[in-house]
């Protein structure tokens, strides 16, 4: 899935964060998106997972313009937030099925048998979320925003306080998404996420920036970071 | 649809798989209360409970216009019901006020009745005990101001109608006129004391006190538990509730349902509860309750209940405040309503204002449902005070998100 956004604007009372964001997200491509903290990933990221509503400007998917970005980029898109969106007192099980209960079921329930297996929750679906570890609990987020089968992956930040176990296999699942046409658009300030991105955008000042893939880390850093 | 059904399922297991805790809070939480209360009631009555007031006279001299008055005062109903005299000296009510055998001791002077008829106004002396309740005090004070006033009030009257009789002839008449309206005088200054008597100084009519203060109680008690689910509910839009509203179920489709959940459970906790309550007040014999199936009408009140604290946790959009908020203004409309203490002894605007509450509505209710009726106007109100509070919890949060 191809992805365009074009003169992108949001603001939050008098404070303009985003002024004319426009990037491109090739399709079966991880594509990062870098920059200070309190720039405007996050909040770039919720508007293309529909979570916000953006001042103006327009998002095109594979060419089309949305004419309902909000309801209609939560059919492309699967969003892991920072923060985690399940319910601790419930099971993982439970808000599993919660996530799988919106749209096709049948479908989702063949992606959720197939999920769990691929991220090792088969063992904990009994165990209630408030018990789960940082990294199981940010596994079980993946699964419930990859049940409908995107063909858009929006991170924020995946593996922020995570180990390096965990890190590796983001890693490997992003590297599988991509290869099946999925594309990918991350948020981060890891070193090794950032690398393994095909593409990078750095957002400052409100907009967005191509980062030049001859830049060093240590240059990106200087440069867009601070 | 099958999103909305899961929804509301799984919300309700997630306040089930709480009660347990939730029960436990409250108990200790009724067990603070009950604590504070125990220690403000002994600040406001001391050591000894409001019962009978007793006072003594030491009258100086033989009087016996002064007898008379207090005789007569003594035999009417509604200061026999209150208060008790006992004829002593001055240094025996000293000592006995000391001993706090009685709670005050009025010191009539000789010839008070004529000193008042001659508008001399010679005073009476009040000694009272100082460790006494303040609630007692406080009574006794608004006795005693209110026959003073009244003395002034009657002795003006009472040479007016002297006057009067003189001017149209009806000489004879004075003596009957006087009588009559010292009389009149009397009754009126004491009428506040008849309270008691003929007035219900409950907030539901036609049940006992024990029946009373077994629905109030408990319906205090379940309240406070509805609020410490507070913490649990949804109150601002997250982004899991925004992912939600993309996936197909809106904000308000969320709230309804929640809130549907909710009551749900405090339905279920409601009659869990109340219903073993009840049972046992009817064998210990002494109540007006009759087991029956109307008793499944119970449910609905504590819907409504459920829904009525969804909504005050709603409006105030975060959980302390929330919580906060509706834990005083649930205090606030218990008091006024009459559950710890009878409306009749509010100042009238607070009584008043106690009437429009969902309080008395949902004890008058349980109260027709538990004697084996349904009281239609009751439940009349109740639909609709819901209908609003549902409104409230849907409405005031969208036009706060649309401020910000």
């Amino acid at each position: 899935m191809e992805l365009e956004i074009k003169d992108i604007r949001k603001s939050y009372g008098r404070k303009l964060v985003l002024r004319q964001v426009s990037m491109h997200v090739q399709a079966g491509m991880c594509t990062g998106i870098i920059g200070a903290n309190g720039c405007g990933k996050s909040t770039l990221l919720k508007i293309l997972a529909g979570v916000e509503k953006a001042g103006g400007g327009s998002i095109f998917v594979d060419g089309k313009e949305l004419k309902k970005p909000v309801r209609e980029m939560a059919r492309y898109a699967g969003y892991i937030p920072q923060e985690s969106i399940l319910i601790p007192e419930l099971t993982v099980e439970d808000n599993l099925k919660l996530w799988a209960g919106f749209g096709d079921r049948r479908e989702n329930k063949k992606n959720l048998a197939r999920l769990c297996g691929q991220f090792q929750v088969e063992g904990f679906l009994k165990e209630k979320v408030k018990n789960l570890s940082g990294g199981m609990n940010k596994r079980v987020n993946i699964v419930c925003a990859l049940i409908h089968d995107p063909a858009l992956l929006l991170m924020d930040e995946p593996s922020a306080a995570l180990d390096l176990v965990f890190k590796e296999e983001l890693k490997g699942y992003i590297n599988d998404f991509t290869s099946r046409g999925g594309s990918v658009l991350i948020s981060s300030h890891d070193e090794g996420e950032i690398g393994a991105c095909g593409r990078l955008w750095a957002i400052r000042d409100g907009q967005a920036f191509g980062v030049p893939e001859t830049m060093t880390m240590t240059e990106i850093i200087a440069e867009y970071m601070k | 649809m099958y999103c909305r059904w899961i929804f509301f399922w799984l919300n309700m297991k997630k306040f089930i798989r709480l009660l347990p805790a939730i029960v436990l809070e409250t108990i200790l939480f009724g067990l603070l209360l009950l604590g504070v209360g125990t220690y403000a009631s002994k600040a406001v009555y001391g050591e000894k409970a409001v019962g009978e007031i007793r006072v003594g006279i030491v009258s100086e001299g033989e009087d016996k216009m002064t007898d008379m008055l207090l005789k007569f005062v003594e035999s009417m109903d509604s200061v026999r019901d209150t208060v008790s005299f006992v004829r002593l000296s001055e240094e025996e009510a000293r000592r006995r006020i000391a001993d706090e055998d009685i709670y005050a001791a009025v010191v009539i002077p000789e010839g008070m009745v004529d000193s008042i008829i001659t508008g001399e106004n010679v005073p009476v002396t009040i000694l009272l005990g100082g460790i006494y309740s303040r609630a007692e005090t406080e009574v006794f004070v608004q006795f005693t101001k209110a026959g003073a006033k009244l003395l002034t009030t009657a002795q003006a009257g009472i040479y007016a109608a002297d006057a009067f009789c003189v001017e149209n002839g009806w000489r004879d008449g004075i003596s009957w006129t006087e009588n009559y309206l010292n009389e009149a005088y009397l009754k009126i200054a004491l009428e506040r004391t008849s309270l008691f008597k003929e007035k219900e100084v409950r907030a539901v009519s036609g049940v006992g006190l024990g029946d009373y203060y077994g629905i109030s109680l408990l319906l205090a008690f379940l309240s406070f538990a509805g609020l410490a689910f507070g913490r649990y509910m949804e109150t601002e839009s997250g982004e899991r509730e925004r992912l939600y509203i993309c996936r197909g179920l809106g904000r308000r489709q969320q709230y309804l349902l929640e809130t549907a959940a909710f009551s749900g459970v405090f339905a279920l906790l409601g009659m869990v509860v109340s219903v073993p309550v009840y049972l046992f007040m009817i064998k210990l014999g002494d109540s007006s309750f009759e087991a029956s199936w109307a008793w499944v009408w119970m449910t609905a009140v504590w819907i409504s209940a459920g829904i009525f604290i969804r909504a005050l946790i709603q409006v105030f959009g975060n959980h302390a405040a929330g919580i906060g908020v509706s834990f005083a203004v649930l205090m606030a409309m218990m008091t006024a309503s009459g559950i710890f203490i009878p409306p009749a002894f509010l100042p009238l605007w607070a009584e008043k204002a106690g009437t429009y509450m969902p309080y008395p509505w949902w004890m008058e209710e349980i109260t027709a449902v538990l004697q084996g009726r349904f009281d239609w106007a009751a439940a009349g109100k109740i639909v609709f005070m819901t209908g609003i509070f549902l409104a409230a919890g849907m409405l005031v949060p969208e036009r706060r998100g649309r401020k910000e």
